[in-house]
């Protein structure tokens, strides 16, 4: 990518952080909390896409941004008041600029207009003219391109003076002898300058000094000063200048004009009196007669020479004289850009994740190797073992929290989504946030922003009553959805959460079985009947309403969450609410499990889903009919799958029954959908932190499957989807069969 | 020559940077005014001038400028404002925080360079 290109992907990235600055501040003022920093902080985030969008020469962007801009200016300057209906208008047009900047970024044509809301307010500022703080903004010449390509590799043509002057200058070549070309035109020959300074000139920066350097680059220049006016060394002020200059310019250039040797005092026009006329013969007769006053260095590159003026006694000048960067001395300060971040592509920290991930399971062959050699436990090569297992585990870590990123996004973007849900429904909807800096992989940020989505318009939708009803129950009628993040030890855990109604059992038990989801007779506990909302096909709204019935079930976001190894559950209170609960690994590439052996295979449980584990001859099992056999849990009998019969493997208890049966254990696992069961094994091997690998697309999706791993003595084990594994052994979420509780005795 | 430009915009901060460091002008860069005052205090030697944006957040360019002129050590370093608004009064406000000069955004890169050279009398 060549430099402007990657300064324009910046400043896209850029709008993307200010687009969600603008939000956020519009809905911190929405929540009536009037705050100048706020106002300023929305102010400053348009103020900035107009900038960089000039730069970039993005016309309606720019034109867009400057409407918008002004209006919040208004609002800065008080001449508007944040009123609700205000707000609104600002937040739509907050979403227009979006909008803009998407179309923008990719290029397309965004035919849309500037709402006419927005140009309302503007005109009401009566304003519609004058830009902010009423400056001379044009958006014909303020935003011309910038002429000028920066990839070049040839540095920029750069003269002493203004942009005019650019073209026009000659570069820094050896000074023309002047007099070879005097009395062809007064301007030829030369100009005079008379330079009286006022007294800030020094104290805003201003270096006469400097600017004689400058003069420098437009020709050969003489000097005199007038010191008629210094006071006694006793009581004079530094910082004031109490000499007047007079100097004899002789341009390298023919053509030289008025306005480019003004063009070297433009900063200073108004902190010195400047007067520039052809020079006379007078002139020069008079400056020839005073050469021990003639600078006439020709202009270096490096160093400055130090000035010639000095011999014509430099005006009190003492605290600004030194340029100081003529000594090469070695910064040890920071340098070109920010010490605090840096960005990096994703491909470069995906390697390092891939990396990090070979080096735990190669750190973790050798400790197997170590013990296999039946080295002491003791010994010096195991315990540096420990030390290597200890920082694989610290560099994983870190590598992690490099990917990591945290909410407030992604929250940010449900606003937009809450916002269009209730104009759509009608319902008048508050969001909360919390925990908006609880930090999750970027991957799973980005593959949340459908499945929550979705979530947050069933809570509006279904969830949140409409205004009239909820004020029949005695609800305030803007109804609360919450958003909320945290982390949960290697977890973290997102809700959803409305103060709605709650999910109306009796009529989710009627739908699904009139879907024939589940049984006519089927007896479900309260937590089971909820469940049933992720079963495919599901739908609650008895008349399609506009937000469902874009094919999107529960059943989808359950499986986008399934995909990012996370679960996902829903608790809800009749008349109070509902909560949707998402729980998320914060890697994905790295997994917590349990190593099990069946059937001389190996395989990985989650240890997520694992709620307990018991040996099989210390479990209380029971025949449930021929075939199904129970386990008791607690207080509940819960179907055993044998995990080699439901992997398809040749069953262990028919054809091995050399296996130790001490060994045998039961794993009772609770995938969010299901209700809990046991998975037999034949042992339990080892909980590991087990990398994952994608099993590639060429074996598509194995039920029960969901990835595999390399274990650390380089065999490769497939990673368990208990639910797959459920599914498979004939406990599909649909029939439920196995939900039916069968109480202990 | 060593410059520091401060910007609480990436993009302007990104294109000052590019664009200075071409002409072989160091640059170190600063992301608001409060930033900027420390940054300006950690760096030896100190730069040889400073170019400012006005709007940002904490401590905005004129507010910067300001304290800049009260410390002893940065006597007289140049300023530059850098900023989208041309306005006469918006001139007036930067001289009476003590700014040397300012630049129009969006800013001509020749222009910066010429204007960065004239102020600081560096090549």
């Amino acid at each position: 990518m060549s430099g402007m290109e990657e300064i324009k992907a910046t400043f896209f990235e850029e709008c993307t952080e200010l687009l969600e600055q603008l939000e956020a501040g519009l809905l911190t003022l929405q929540a009536g909390d009037q705050n100048d920093d706020t106002v300023d902080a929305v102010f400053r985030a348009v103020h900035s896409i107009k900038g960089g969008a000039g730069a970039f020469d993005l016309g309606q962007l720019v034109g867009f941004s400057h409407e918008f801009e002004t209006v919040l200016d208004g609002l800065r300057t008080d001449r508007l008041a944040p009123t609700p209906d205000v707000i609104a208008v600002l937040l739509r047009a907050s979403d227009r600029l979006g909008d803009l900047v998407a179309h923008s970024r990719t290029g397309t044509i965004d035919t849309g207009d500037i709402p006419a809301d927005l140009i309302a307010l503007r005109d009401q500022l009566g304003d519609a003219s004058g830009p902010p703080g009423g400056n001379e903004f044009d958006l014909d010449l303020g935003f011309a391109p910038i002429p000028l390509d920066l990839d070049l590799a040839e540095p920029l043509e750069v003269g002493p003076g203004g942009q005019e002057a650019v073209a026009a200058l000659p570069g820094e070549g050896p000074i023309h002898s002047a007099k070879a070309d005097a009395g062809n035109s007064a301007t030829n020959t030369g100009w005079l300058l008379t330079f009286d300074p006022l007294p800030d000139l020094l104290e805003s920066g201003n270096e006469p000094l400097f600017l004689f350097r400058s003069l420098q680059v437009l020709g050969q220049i003489r000097c005199e000063i007038d010191d008629g006016d210094l006071p006694p060394l006793t009581s004079m002020d530094a910082i004031i200048p109490r000499v007047r200059w007079r100097i004899l310019l002789a341009p390298t250039a023919e053509d030289l004009t008025e306005t480019e040797i003004e063009s070297v005092f433009e900063f200073a026009d108004d902190l010195c009196v400047l007067n520039i006329r052809c020079a006379t013969d007078d002139d020069l007769r008079y400056f020839a007669g005073h050469s021990e006053h003639v600078v006439d260095e020709t202009v270096k590159k490096e160093p400055p020479a130090e000035p010639d003026l000095s011999s014509a006694a430099p005006p009190a000048d003492a605290p600004v004289s030194d340029p100081p960067a003529a000594q090469p001395v070695p910064d040890t300060g920071p340098k070109g850009s920010l010490a605090a971040t840096i960005r990096v592509d994703l491909e470069r920290i995906d390697r390092l994740v891939n990396l990090v991930g070979e080096l735990v399971i190669s750190q973790s062959m050798l400790a197997q190797s170590i013990v296999r050699d039946g080295l002491d436990t003791n010994s010096d090569s195991a315990s540096g073992i420990d030390g290597l297992q200890q920082l694989t585990r610290d560099i994983q870590d870190s590598v992690m929290a490099i990917r990591a990123q945290p909410v407030r996004s992604l929250f940010q973007r449900m606003t937009r989504i809450v916002r269009e849900a209730a104009q759509t429904t009608g319902k008048s909807v508050r969001m909360e946030t919390v925990g908006e800096t609880t930090e999750i992989d970027k991957t799973v940020v980005e593959r949340l922003a459908d499945p929550l989505t979705h979530m947050i318009r069933n809570a509006i939708d279904h969830g949140l009553e409409s205004p009239a009803a909820r004020a029949a129950v005695g609800k305030p009628g803007t109804g609360i959805v919450r958003l909320s993040a945290r982390q949960q030890s290697d977890r973290v855990v997102i809700e959803v959460s409305d103060d709605g109604a709650g999910i109306d059992r009796g009529r989710v038990l009627a739908r699904a079985i009139e879907r024939e989801l589940i049984p006519r007779d089927a007896d479900l506990a309260p937590h089971e009947i909820d469940r049933l909302l992720f079963l495919p096909g599901f739908s609650t709204a008895t008349d399609v309403s506009s937000l469902s019935g874009r094919g999107v079930g529960m059943d989808v976001v359950q499986r986008a969450i399934r995909d990012l190894n996370g679960t996902i559950s829903v608790s809800s209170e009749q008349g109070v609410g509902c909560t949707i609960s998402i729980s998320l690994p914060l890697t994905l590439a790295i997994l917590d499990g349990m190593i099990v052996r069946t059937s001389r295979q190996r395989m990985v449980i989650p240890l997520s889903a694992i709620v307990e584990t018991q040996t099989v001859s210390a479990a209380r099992t029971e025949m449930l009919g021929p075939r199904r056999q129970v386990a008791l849990l607690h207080d509940r009998f819960v179907p055993i799958i044998d995990l080699a019969t439901g992997m398809g493997f040749e069953s262990t208890v028919a054809h091995c029954p050399a296996a130790d049966e001490d060994d045998r254990a039961l794993l009772f696992v609770q995938p969010d959908d299901l209700g809990p069961f046991a998975v037999q094994v034949d042992a339990i091997e080892a909980q590991r932190q087990v990398v994952i690998k994608g099993l590639g697309d060429s074996f598509g999706r194995i039920p029960g499957v969901s990835a595999a791993t390399i274990l650390g003595d380089g065999h490769v084990a497939l990673i368990v989807d208990p639910s797959g594994l459920a599914a498979t052994a004939g406990l599909a979420a649909g029939s439920l069969q196995m939900s039916q509780e069968v109480r202990a005795q | 020559m060593r410059v520091l430009a401060i910007d609480d915009s990436r993009t302007i901060r990104d294109m000052v940077h590019l664009t200075l460091e071409r002409e072989g002008i160091e640059t170190t860069m600063a992301e608001d005014g409060i930033h900027g005052i420390e940054v300006l205090e950690s760096l030896d030697p100190r730069p040889d001038a400073i170019l400012t944006d006005v709007n940002m957040p904490r401590l905005d360019g004129f507010g910067f400028i300001e304290r800049v002129r009260l410390m002893d050590v940065f006597a007289g370093i140049p300023i530059l404002v850098l900023t989208t608004e041309s306005a006469k009064e918006l001139k007036q406000r930067a001289r009476a925080a003590g700014a040397t000069g300012w630049i129009v955004k969006p800013f001509d890169p020749a222009r910066l360079v010429t204007a960065l050279r004239t102020v600081t009398g560096l090549r």
